[in-house]
């Protein structure tokens, strides 16, 4: 690379940082909330490494294998097949200016760092290290989230850059990785005893090499285990920057598709709910959700135990609702300006809006239901019913609520359509983590529990769409975030 | 007897700043009536006011003696409304654009006046085209198409002219007269003074969310003098 080249890449890293920065300064339209909240994360983070230092050497080895497989291949692999590993800047709004495949590659990592499946286990992960080896674990620890996640950008931008140029081609290696994953499943669920199991997966054991080696004294062997989880680093380096170049070019290019014309039905109500209906399922984030859901009870039945009831429930509504609810208004996007002014009633619109996404939402749940009774099986009582209902009505209300609040143009025609403001992100992992986790307590309390929580839920929904109602009462929000896009 | 619309002084603020401060205006039906004025002015906001898109802080507007407003359902299903930016689903194709405008506007005999939209504005070969891949031009057409569908007593028209080509700038332009010859109480915002001249029977300069002037009849051949006056004295009215 030539030293201009070099200087260009620099000050796009730095752009890309910088416009980060400002999502976070900004977070939840508050002037202090931002900073503050990250002083305390990283407060209590920082006390929790504390702690881990503390106890370093009291108890025997920590089972780090065992608990960072699942976190390795959250952020690893789960971003081929259309899950996290960051929102992408709409190419239409970057493409007036001289930037290059440095800032869109920065921006994307970044915002893949500070998504919740990164802020949650970083603490856990940094304080587990320490604790297990002491101050030098930290060092392996850092290798980890760096190969780990360099190899999700690579993954995620391979999924998006793949084979776009013709048409039914757009989700043929996210497709492909899917079934290959789905075929693993299958064969294993033949293995009766499961010793076939995948188990740990390399980089966490050379995690784990890596701190043993650091705490008998063998530096070189450790440097050259933390060597080896951070090389996907220089992968990233050298592949990356001609995959985003390519999936620019794809993303730019647009879909000509002609759309099939069936009637709308007579009615109003019915007409915004097809219409609805249609924004959803002809996007690309559709069908990236239904392979992402699809993904998860092959991955978890490939590594230990295969996902429970609820466990399906929780994760898949979630993950899919991250795409499909948290950006929910994105895929009008300058069609907000006709509803609003269309002779309907405000909470018509809230309402027939909520309906469809909820049924988007089943949609998903069921697909993600058949391929976990394909990968294991999988048993399924009365009450798991409820419960997945529950967690469908806290997605749903949760998605309307921030994608209201916090509404911005989502890129819905990528693979990778995560809400596009590092508010809605966080505030809508926080609604449905905190949801499932009052859900999950109500249930194992017995029936005053499900009761209690089902009244909960319902309470809630009431809550969140008065708000998505109020907000949508005067369009300012919606017009103010689509104002740029026809 | 229709009475068209009454504006009141409406106003609507932005935090602490009024983007549109105390407007009051009337408009005949049967007319065209413009809205002139800088960027930034509140001509769209007012447009936006009107048609329900957002609320107003304070004021009232009518038509024909019925209130307008964000759930007047009612007023709302004789309006129709081209948006400064945009007003499409990018997922939907032209046709069913206007197919969902029928439905949302329970129109019976539809099909045949949206076959005509098509062809006048030259959009028949791209009608069966997802809005998302339309040109700007072609955009603004659709928008139109979509507003010009229901038999409307007030058409709101926010810059509907903005990167149309030449000879469909002159058929949106007849489009309009014609509304307005239906009884239409038609409203419109544009930039261009030529149009505006000959399209108008009415014009309201604004600067600053108010309206400065109103220019009608004979002023109007001279409507690019009177606007560059009234603008450089709402300038100096602003700078003291």
């Amino acid at each position: 690379m030539t030293a201009p080249a070099r200087r260009r890449a620099g000050a796009e890293v730095r752009a890309a940082l910088w416009l980060q920065s400002r999502d976070i300064v900004h977070l939840g339209g508050r002037r202090l909330l931002g900073p503050s909240l990250v002083a305390a994360y990283l407060g209590v983070g920082g006390l929790l490494v504390l702690g881990g230092l503390v106890v370093h050497g009291q108890y025997h080895r920590l089972p780090l294998v065992e608990l960072f497989t699942p976190i390795w291949l959250l952020w690893a692999v789960l971003p081929a097949v259309g899950a996290g590993g960051g929102s992408l800047d709409a190419a239409t709004s970057l493409a007036p200016y001289p930037t290059g495949p440095a800032m869109q590659l920065t921006a994307s990592w970044a915002a893949g760092l500070v998504d919740i499946q990164y802020v949650l286990p970083l603490p856990v992960l940094f304080a587990a290290a320490a604790a297990d080896v002491g101050v030098t674990g930290l060092i392996g620890a850092v290798a980890f989230v760096a190969g780990a996640s360099a190899l999700g950008q690579l993954a995620g931008w391979l999924s998006v850059a793949g084979v776009r140029a013709g048409r039914g081609q757009s989700l043929a290696i996210t497709g492909l990785a899917v079934l290959c994953l789905g075929l693993l499943a299958v064969s294993h669920r033949s293995d009766a005893a499961g010793t076939r199991r995948l188990g740990a997966i390399p980089p966490t054991r050379w995690l784990a090499a890596g701190s043993h080696a650091a705490a008998r004294g063998e530096w070189a062997a450790a440097v050259g285990w933390w060597g080896l989880l951070a090389s996907p680093v220089l992968l990233l380096g050298a592949v990356g920057p001609g995959l985003v170049r390519r999936a620019t070019v794809a993303r730019l290019a647009g879909s000509v598709s002609r759309a099939t014309t069936r009637s709308f039905g007579p009615s109003p109500a019915g007409a915004l709910a097809a219409a609805a209906w249609r924004g959803i399922v002809r996007t690309l984030s559709w069908r990236a959700a239904l392979l992402a859901v699809v993904a998860i009870p092959f991955l978890t039945a490939l590594l230990a135990h295969p996902l429970t009831a609820r466990t399906l429930a929780s994760v898949g509504l979630v993950s899919a609702g991250a795409t499909l609810a948290a950006n929910t208004w994105s895929f009008e996007a300058g069609g907000t300006a006709l509803l609003l002014s269309a002779p309907l009633r405000r909470r018509t619109v809230v309402l027939v809006r909520s309906a469809v996404l909820a049924a988007a939402l089943t949609v998903t749940l069921a697909v993600a239901a058949v391929s976990a009774l394909v990968s294991a099986p999988l048993r399924v009582a009365p009450a798991d019913l409820g419960y997945a209902a529950c967690v469908l009505v806290v997605v749903t209300v949760a998605g309307m609520r921030t994608s209201i609040s916090s509404a911005t143009a989502a890129d819905v025609d990528s693979l990778r359509a995560r809400p596009a403001s590092l508010t809605a992100v966080l505030t809508f992992g926080g609604r449905c983590l905190l949801g499932c986790l009052l859900l999950s307590a109500g249930w194992s309390l017995g029936v005053l529990g499900v009761l209690t929580a089902a009244v909960g839920t319902i309470g809630y929904a009431a809550w969140a769409l008065r708000g998505t109602h109020r907000r949508l009462t005067d369009g300012a929000t919606l017009l103010a975030a689509f104002a740029t896009v026809r | 007897m229709r009475s068209g619309l009454e504006v009141a002084g409406l106003t609507r603020r932005f935090g602490a700043r009024a983007v549109v401060d105390g407007l009051t205006f009337t408009a005949a039906p049967g007319t065209v009536t413009g809205l002139l004025g800088p960027n930034g002015c509140g001509k769209s906001t007012t447009l936006k006011l009107l048609a329900g898109a957002l609320v107003a802080s304070a004021g009232t507007a009518h038509l024909d003696g019925a209130p307008l407003g964000v759930n007047q359902v009612a007023t709302k299903a004789v309006t129709g409304f081209i948006p400064d930016v945009g007003g499409l689903f990018p997922r939907l194709s032209g046709r069913e654009h206007l197919e969902l405008t029928a439905r949302l506007y329970q129109l019976r005999e539809w099909r045949r006046r949206a076959e005509e939209l098509l062809d006048v504005l030259d959009l028949r070969d791209a009608a069966d085209q997802r809005a998302g891949t339309y040109s700007h031009g072609m955009s603004r057409k659709l928008s139109a198409a979509v507003a010009l569908l229901p038999p409307t007593r007030l058409l709101l028209a926010d810059e509907p002219f903005d990167g149309v080509d030449a000879t469909g700038i002159d058929t949106l332009a007849e489009l309009l007269a014609d509304r307005a010859a239906d009884g239409t109480c038609v409203l419109v915002t544009t930039h261009l003074l030529g149009v505006a001249e000959t399209l108008c029977d009415s014009v309201h300069l604004m600067y600053d969310g108010r309206l400065r002037a109103r220019v009608t009849g004979d002023e109007l051949p001279d409507l690019g003098h009177t606007y560059r006056a009234v603008l450089g004295a709402a300038r100096e009215d602003h700078g003291r």
